[in-house]
């Protein structure tokens, strides 16, 4: 029951149809407004706006959303918190309806928690299962499939970002914050978009603009990779250091000037990054590469189709496995015959190199190696 | 080990384990003996009401890094840059006279180092942020070292790395003398007339703090209107 001191208790509230709706518990507040549970809909919440934050246009947008909804089927993987009906109080849109997200039962947490070691350690849910690599690629593909649905749907999600992204304990995600999407009324002469978002998801072209208007679905993958890469990864794709880091301390300009370390002979990253770069497939490379490398950003961003492709083979493992090598011709992995320094008193692991490669049959370069314990020369 | 033998000395492993781009925040408070009383007590619990702020939002915790500088007529850091996720604030307690320019390098050494350990580990940055607060006059500082930090402020401003926000807080019988202020930092200071504006201006600064983890319109961070100016 909504309580006597809430800004909504004794307020007339109607649908699109006149059905009266009843505010509930309240959920949640924020900048943008209120949410409540709705009395005999369990499954559902109304969003109520501030009543300066009401959308420019709310009603024909929030109307045109009803009518053309994104909706995952019962069985899928993700799910979107998509306007269902108006809110209307004495004809005038304050806000809308759209679907429960059960935090509680089935513990959706904003994406962060499942990539940052530190978020995962704060959050009762990530905690309480173990996160790994295939659970991370479950989450991308998952991700993908909905960032797909949307685009079908001919809407842009602009803002995108970690914590309109929400993870349930079966690794189902969550798109929420839909009223901000963009998208245009064919016919009608009407466009909505956004103008705001994250510099951290946002695409080269938009950096530097006064405002992030006139997104297209084309900014949205640019967002779509940097989330999938975080969770493959654990890092930002733009993570750097060095004299680099000194330059462009903000993700706002290393985006702007492409200053991905994969693609790059000068720009350093933390070995932890690289070391988790490498564990990626070769087809997750490929589209990483395509997306954040400095020339190829305009055009060739990689679709959600092509994640799903991608993503159906997983990374080795966060950490490379050390009795595994790629073969540098053929990016094969080989399995290794370690190489013991050959000072009887030391034996220390020098290399992890095959001489060949089992399937190129190419030579794989050694390093002359010197023990890194006693210095004894074995190449 | 105390506090200040380990200042400025960062162990990489936490951004191993926090890899999110930070925001870096000082808070130079002043602790001279007229601070004593109301104004102190009122300092303490607003930064109670910092760390609540800042840890309500999970992003905003892992982003905000956050320093204490306390000073009289010298400058300790009793709390060493903590991740929002750990910063509990120290209980402060009043002490001598007044010096800004310590303080006011010890806060621009601090914030460098700090900024170092970012760079080392791949760590993006924003440009910090620094609150400073005074009650006083700058009573044992020279004029030649007062410059000094003077200049030191301007050219870290002009170069986007830091932005110092002063504040003054001024009494019936004790005004504040601001032309102080208006030499020390580009930025004008606010005098502050009452303990709600003093409470008020520590929430502005958590509030700001959050700008940096929520959506903008546009690249630039946008600081919250100062709504302690209000009251």
């Amino acid at each position: 029951m909504a309580s006597s001191t809430s800004i909504l208790a004794g307020r007339d509230f109607r649908d699109e149809r006149g059905n009266r709706i009843v505010p509930g518990k309240e959920l949640g507040k924020g900048g943008e407004g209120v949410v409540h549970r709705v009395n005999d809909r369990p499954d559902s919440v109304v969003k109520i706006w501030h009543p300066d934050k009401v959308p420019p246009n709310a009603y024909a947008k929030i109307q045109h959303m009803v009518e053309n909804p994104v909706e995952p089927g019962p069985r899928e993987t993700w799910r979107i918190t998509w306007p269902q009906h108006l809110v209307l109080e004495k004809g005038v849109i304050v806000g809308y309806m759209m679907p429960l997200l059960d935090r509680k039962k089935e513990e959706w947490e904003p994406i962060v928690a499942y990539y940052n070691p530190r978020a995962a350690r704060n959050t009762q849910a990530a905690q309480r299962r173990e996160i790994g690599i295939p659970e991370r690629v479950r989450m991308a593909q998952n991700l993908a499939l909905g960032f797909g649905a949307v685009h079908d749907a001919k809407y842009v999600i602009g803002d995108v970002n970690e914590k309109n992204v929400e993870v349930s304990r079966l690794n189902d995600i969550a798109l929420v914050d839909c009223d901000s999407y963009g998208f245009t009324v064919p016919g009608a002469n009407l466009s909505f978009s956004n103008n705001m978002g994250r510099p951290e998801f946002q695409a080269p072209e938009a950096q530097g603009q006064a405002g992030y208007a006139n997104r297209t679905q084309n900014h949205d993958l640019f967002g779509l990779a940097v989330i999938i890469f975080q969770l493959l990864t654990g890092y930002h794709p733009y993570m750097v250091t060095g004299e680099h880091a000194e330059n462009y301390p903000e993700y706002k300009d290393r985006i702007k000037d492409g200053l991905f370390p994969p693609t790059s002979f000068v720009i350093e990253a933390p070995t932890a990054y690289t070391e988790s770069w490498e564990a990626l497939t070769d087809d997750q490379k490929k589209l990483f590469r395509r997306c954040f490398h400095k020339w190829n950003y305009h055009n060739r961003r990689p679709s959600p189709d092509e994640w799903l492709q991608a993503l159906r083979q997983r990374p080795a493992t966060m950490q490379p496995d050390p009795t595994v090598v790629m073969c540098p011709q053929c990016n094969r992995p080989n399995s290794v015959q370690l190489v013991y320094c050959e000072t009887e008193s030391c034996a220390a692991v020098l290399d992890t190199s095959t001489r060949y490669c089992d399937r190129c049959k190419k030579g794989i370069p050694v390093k002359a190696v010197h023990c890194p314990e006693c210095g004894e020369k074995t190449a | 080990m105390s506090v200040q033998d380990s200042v400025g000395i960062y162990d990489q492993a936490e951004f191993a384990d926090n890899p999110e781009a930070r925001c870096s925040i000082v808070l130079i408070l002043d602790v001279s003996g007229s601070m004593r009383g109301q104004k102190i007590d009122t300092m303490n619990r607003a930064l109670g009401k910092f760390r609540d702020i800042i840890r309500e939002d999970s992003l905003t915790a892992l982003r905000a890094d956050v320093a204490v500088i306390e000073f009289d007529h010298e400058a300790r850091v009793v709390q060493d840059f903590t991740n929002g996720t750990d910063f509990e604030p120290p209980e402060l307690s009043v002490k001598g006279g007044t010096n800004y320019s310590k303080a006011i390098n010890l806060a621009l050494d601090i914030t460098e180092a700090r900024k170092q350990s970012y760079r080392d580990g791949g760590i993006a940055y924003y440009r910090s942020l620094a609150y400073f607060l005074t009650d006083g006059l700058p009573e044992h500082d020279t004029n030649e070292a007062l410059d000094q930090a003077a200049q030191r402020i301007a050219a870290a401003e002009a170069s986007q790395s830091i932005a110092l926000f002063t504040f003054a807080i001024s009494e019936p019988g004790s005004p504040a003398d601001m032309s102080a202020l208006a030499k020390l930092a580009p930025r004008a200071a606010i005098e502050l007339t009452n303990m709600e504006q003093l409470e008020g201006s520590i929430e502005w600064l958590s509030k700001s703090v959050a700008a940096v983890s929520v959506s903008q319109p546009g690249e630039n961070i946008r600081l919250p209107q100062p709504d302690y100016l209000d009251f």
